[in-house]
This record gives structure tokens, C-alpha cells and sequence, in this order.
């Protein structure tokens, strides 16, 4: 056990345990009617500077701080001009869902996604349907995540997998079960700090290390000249950096569930206006910090490490003292953890909210609903901790495909289901089935056709099965227009006169 | 094809139009730095070897133009689109020219 890097970082752990108690004296003091709200939105009352963060640090997770770099660490600056295609991405979430977004959610009270598709195309298939593909895909996605906090735990601190992985789940889903969306979006605020810390420090170490830019790219070139090069040296195509880049990990944000979930929540469009500034600057900074210092990591640990994963917590190792090892160390934590809390968070609404209450039909009262959304986050807890105990060879394998296959669901109707008013139910259930098993197939039978990564492929047929299939089926009904463009609130909810 | 707005006799939310235009404004920024990155990325690395590629503040150029300037670039233009397009909305659930009631129907 190495206490230096373990003590700074159970000062850290504590402070977010603290922030979660907080958050659970908030939730005390809602009225029971107002727990929802509060639970899974904070009770829409996000001002922009925490709403840049809490989208940020659930954006930004173990893909980019530990998965991403040591990819950039074997193919070299590819992966820096891949990743960046997720700077701008922030904007477009909250850009082009938008207003019209957070005005419709409040129209028709929904606090999670599948919700929102719920109402535009009631059919139990969409709203249970999506929130089940979503459940599925982000434990992916999660214990992806728990995989690579654990294993740095064990490379950095000398602790054993297993227990470095109790401490996080337990502290992650603490927090979470216990203070809701505040707490998440305390923690994620506390943490994106920690992680701009982190990050700055680490670029100042390394260029220090290699005494200055040049002398640094200078040596990476001796090593490999194809480190240096946009493409690796010819090996990746312009079709796969451009549809991983810009595609999957840019436009394909539009599609995550936890991420989208975020532009229901803030207060005003003021705050709206202010996150697009801040989440820009703070992407561009932890996305080009973090793919340079992949790639620059050879120089300071030299190439040949075994576990790619491990690339990361090394240099950190490597360039700092171990206090200060063990401060940086929070980084990526933190980017861990406020990714799994909104994860969390997202999947219990779905399975609570939009599977048993409004598909199932099942009638709660408050205080068992609130119940519920407790123990449901504990028992996916449990449910990823599992998964996570045996980890798969490549933790980035996991993050694309989770991010590709909640994109393939939710991407498209979401989109047209703001935006295109002849969209339609049956266009909708189309889309999320060849969208989703479009892409399930694709990603295992004939992977990256042409080059282009399979979200490119299973968002075309998702977009064609959506435009094709509204078209030659009839027109949604009043009720769902005058919802999701009418001027008032809604009065009855299409699908619960659909469910009758 | 008639909206189906007009054919089913709703009056449109007022907020709308304007919610339509800043998410098309975003999309095309996005599209715009896209296109802006890659291409000055590909234009400065094709067919050259990494020794020719230049270097800005010790970065391959195309790393620093590709990446910092665009993402900067990026970031003006979203502040000019913040400042001239995009407009304070109020969020609230019903359209807030009934309540001024400026257009009740």
C-alpha cells in the first residue's frame, strides 16, 4: 500500500460523501409532491457555471482520461485530432436541443429522456422500450468505467483491484442514492475543478520533464515519426477519423441520455447561454491536455507498457511526487465517478420512472416512489459492480461501443421528434429498432464498413427508417402536437390516452 | 405539405421560431469548425513528412491551426451568435405572450 497517494485521495472521497449528505438535507426538505424533481433535476434550478460542469465532467470520463490517451499513446497524435471532435460537441447539445428542449420538458413535466420520447410518440415501445436500450447500454458504459478507476488504483496505490473497485462503488453510489441530482451536480462541480487542476498541472510537469515543446516533439520524432502524423502514418483513413471523431464522439453526444438529460435542467437560458461558453474552454482544455500527453507519455515512460490502460496513472507516477501523485491521482477518479453518478442517476429514472410507473402502469405514492428510486440505483450499483469484477482486455472498446449504441437509439428521435412535426410513432419505433439493432449487428458482423465507423452507418438507416416510415403511416395525433408545439401546458397526456 | 400546426388549428408556441433558428446556428458552427479543423489539418500533413509539417510555439502547425486556432475561432463566433442571435427566453411552460396577453387566443 503506498499511503502517500492513498491518504490526499481519502480526503477527496470524504468531501464528496459530505457534499452527498448535503444534498440529501435538500432532498429532506422538498415536499413529498417535489421529490421527483429534485431527485433526477435538482428542481431545474442549474445555473450556468454548474451546468457547464456537471456536462463536462459527465461528457468527460474514463474515455478521456485514461482510455483515449492510451490509445494516442500506441497510435500517437491521431487520436489528439480524433478527440477533438468532442470539443465543440458540448455546444451542440445544448445548442440543438436547446430551448425548445428544456421549454417542452417543463410543458409536459418529464425529467428524463425516455420520458420526453414517451409523450411526442406514446407507445409503451418507445418509452420502455428506449429507457431498457439505455439501461443496457450505459452498464456497459459504467462498469467500463469502474474498470479503469480500479486499475489505476492498483497500478498507482498498490491496492488490490477488488478493493479499490468496493471504495468507488460504494462512494459513487452513496452519494448518488442518497442526495439526487444535486448532489451528482455538486460533486460533478467539486470534481470538474479537481480534473482542471489535475490536467493543468500534469501539461506543466511534462513539458517541464522534456524541457519545453520542441525538445519534446523533437524526441517524439526520433522514437516514431508516425506518432507525429494525423493519421498514424496512413494507418487509419480520413472516412474513420472523421466518423469517430466528429460523428461518434461529436454529433453522437446529441444522443446520450445523460448527457441530454442536462438541457432539462437548467434554470434559465441565461445559464444555457453561459455553459456553451465555459463547456467549450473547459473540453478544449481537458480533451487537448489529456490526447497530448498520451502520445507525450512515451518520452517520460518510455514506449512497450503492457497494459495501455495503465499509460496514464505511470506518467502521473513517473512526473510527481507521490502526495502530489496521489492529488493528481483525483483526477481521473473524479471523472470517473461524476460520469457513473449521472449514469446512475439516468438509469434508475428509466427503470422507475418510464418502465414501471408510466409503461407498467403501476401507481405510486410519493414516498415508495422515492423509495424505489433508492433502491434502484443500489441494485444497478450492484449490477455494474459485477460486471466490473472480471474487466475485458480494452476499456475504450467498451466506451465506443456504449456511445454508439445509445446514440443509435436515441439520436434520431429525439432530434426529429423536437424539430419534424409530421414525425410519427411508428417512424419513431423504426428508427430506435434499426437504428439500435442496426448497429448491434453491424458492430459484430461486419465492423467499420468502408472504413467508417458503424454509428455512421446505423444513423443513416436510423434517419431513413424514421423519414420513410413516418411518411407512409398516418399523421401524429392533436394531442401530441399541441403538446410539443401548442402554447400552454399540457392537458392530457397522449400517452396515457394512448395506454387506455 | 401544410404544417400539421395549421391543419389541426394550433396556434404555435411564439417561442419557437427563435428556439428553431439558434439550434440550426449551433449545428452549423459545429459543421463549420469541423470543416475548418480537418481541413487545415489534411491540407497541412498531406503528403508531407513529419520533419516538413512546421512548427507553432513547438506543435506540429497543423496541431495548433487545426486544433487551438479552431477551437478559438470556434469560440468568437458562438460569443458573436450569443451576443446577436441567440435571445433571453423565459422558460416557462406556457407561452408567455398569453399571460401578457398580448396575442390570447
Amino acid at each position: 500500500m503506498n499511503w502517500p497517494i492513498i491518504v490526499p485521495f481519502t480526503v477527496y472521497i470524504t468531501l464528496n460523501i459530505i457534499i452527498g449528505l448535503y444534498g440529501k438535507r435538500v432532498l429532506a426538505g422538498t415536499k413529498a409532491e417535489d421529490f421527483v424533481s429534485e431527485y433526477y433535476a435538482g428542481g431545474r434550478s442549474l445555473g450556468g457555471f454548474v451546468l457547464a460542469f456537471t456536462l463536462t465532467t459527465s461528457l468527460v470520463s474514463a474515455g478521456t482520461f485514461i482510455g483515449t490517451p492510451a490509445l494516442g499513446y500506441s497510435e500517437g497524435f491521431v487520436w489528439l485530432v480524433i478527440a477533438s471532435g468532442q470539443i465543440t460537441g458540448g455546444v451542440l447539445v445544448l445548442g440543438v436541443l436547446g430551448k425548445k428542449f428544456a421549454i417542452v420538458a417543463r410543458k409536459i413535466n418529464a425529467y428524463t429522456v425516455p420520458r420526453v420520447l414517451a409523450v411526442r410518440f406514446p407507445h409503451p415501445l418507445v418509452g420502455a422500450g428506449s429507457a431498457v436500450i439505455m439501461v443496457l447500454f450505459l452498464t456497459f458504459y459504467m462498469s467500463a468505467q469502474f474498470i479503469g478507476g480500479s486499475l489505476i488504483f492498483e497500478t498507482m496505490a498498490g491496492v488490490p483491484y477488488v478493493v479499490g473497485l468496493v471504495l468507488m462503488v460504494f462512494t459513487t453510489i452513496f452519494y448518488t442514492s442518497v442526495g439526487g441530482y444535486r448532489a451528482v451536480v455538486l460533486t460533478d462541480t467539486l470534481q470538474g475543478l479537481v480534473m482542471l487542476l489535475g490536467v493543468g498541472a500534469l501539461f506543466v510537469a511534462i513539458l517541464s520533464y522534456a524541457g519545453g515543446m520542441s525538445e519534446l516533439i523533437n524526441q517524439l520524432h526520433t522514437m516514431d515519426p508516425a506518432l507525429l502524423t494525423p493519421d498514424a502514418g496512413g494507418d487509419y483513413s480520413w472516412g474513420t477519423i472523421i466518423t469517430i471523431g466528429w460523428v461518434l464522439v461529436g454529433i453522437g453526444l446529441l444522443g446520450m441520455p445523460h448527457v441530454a438529460v442536462r438541457g432539462l435542467t437548467f434554470r434559465d437560458s441565461k445559464a444555457m447561454h453561459r455553459a456553451m461558453v465555459l463547456v467549450t474552454v473547459v473540453m478544449f482544455f481537458f480533451t487537448f491536455v489529456m490526447m497530448f500527453l498520451g502520445t507525450a507519455a512515451n518520452v517520460v515512460i518510455g514506449p512497450g507498457v503492457e497494459v495501455a490502460d495503465t499509460v496514464i496513472p505511470l506518467t502521473i507516477m513517473a512526473l510527481f511526487p507521490p502526495t502530489m501523485a496521489g492529488i493528481i491521482l483525483a483526477a481521473p477518479f473524479a471523472a470517473i465517478m461524476s460520469t457513473v453518478s449521472s449514469m446512475l442517476l439516468v438509469s434508475a429514472s428509466g427503470l422507475v420512472g418510464d418502465v414501471w410507473v408510466d409503461a407498467m402502469g403501476k401507481e405510486l405514492s410519493w414516498s415508495t416512489r422515492a423509495k424505489l428510486d433508492r433502491r434502484t440505483t443500489l441494485a444497478l450499483g450492484g449490477v455494474v459492480f459485477a460486471m466490473a469484477l472480471v474487466p475485458p482486455p480494452f476499456l475504450q472498446s467498451i466506451v465506443f461501443y456504449a456511445i454508439g449504441g445509445l446514440a443509435s437509439c436515441f439520436l434520431v428521435p429525439l432530434i426529429f421528434g423536437l424539430y419534424w412535426q409530421r414525425a410519427n410513432t411508428y417512424g419513431a419505433i423504426a428508427s430506435i429498432v434499426l437504428g439500435t439493432g442496426g448497429y448491434i449487428l453491424i458492430a459484430r458482423f461486419i465492423p467499420r464498413p468502408l472504413g467508417l465507423h458503424d454509428l455512421a452507418w446505423s444513423l443513416a438507416l436510423s434517419v431513413v427508417a424514421m423519414v420513410g416510415v413516418s411518411l407512409l403511416t398516418e399523421k401524429p395525433s392533436k394531442e401530441v402536437i399541441e403538446a410539443f408545439w401548442g402554447k400552454g401546458k399540457m392537458d392530457n397526456d397522449p400517452y396515457v390516452t394512448a395506454a387506455k | 405539405m401544410a404544417r400539421l400546426t395549421t391543419e389541426y388549428g394550433i396556434e404555435e408556441d411564439s417561442r419557437y421560431a427563435l428556439c428553431v433558428r439558434e439550434a440550426v446556428l449551433s449545428a452549423v458552427l459545429f459543421l463549420l469548425a469541423a470543416v475548418a479543423g480537418l481541413g487545415s489539418i489534411y491540407g497541412l500533413t498531406v503528403g508531407r513528412d513529419p520533419e516538413m509539417y512546421g512548427a507553432v510555439l513547438g506543435l506540429p502547425s497543423y496541431l495548433f491551426w487545426g486544433i487551438i486556432i479552431t477551437v478559438f475561432t470556434f469560440l468568437l463566433a458562438l460569443l458573436v451568435s450569443l451576443r446577436w442571435v441567440f435571445q433571453e427566453v423565459n422558460l416557462d411552460p406556457i407561452d408567455p405572450s398569453i399571460r401578457e396577453g398580448v396575442t390570447d387566443g
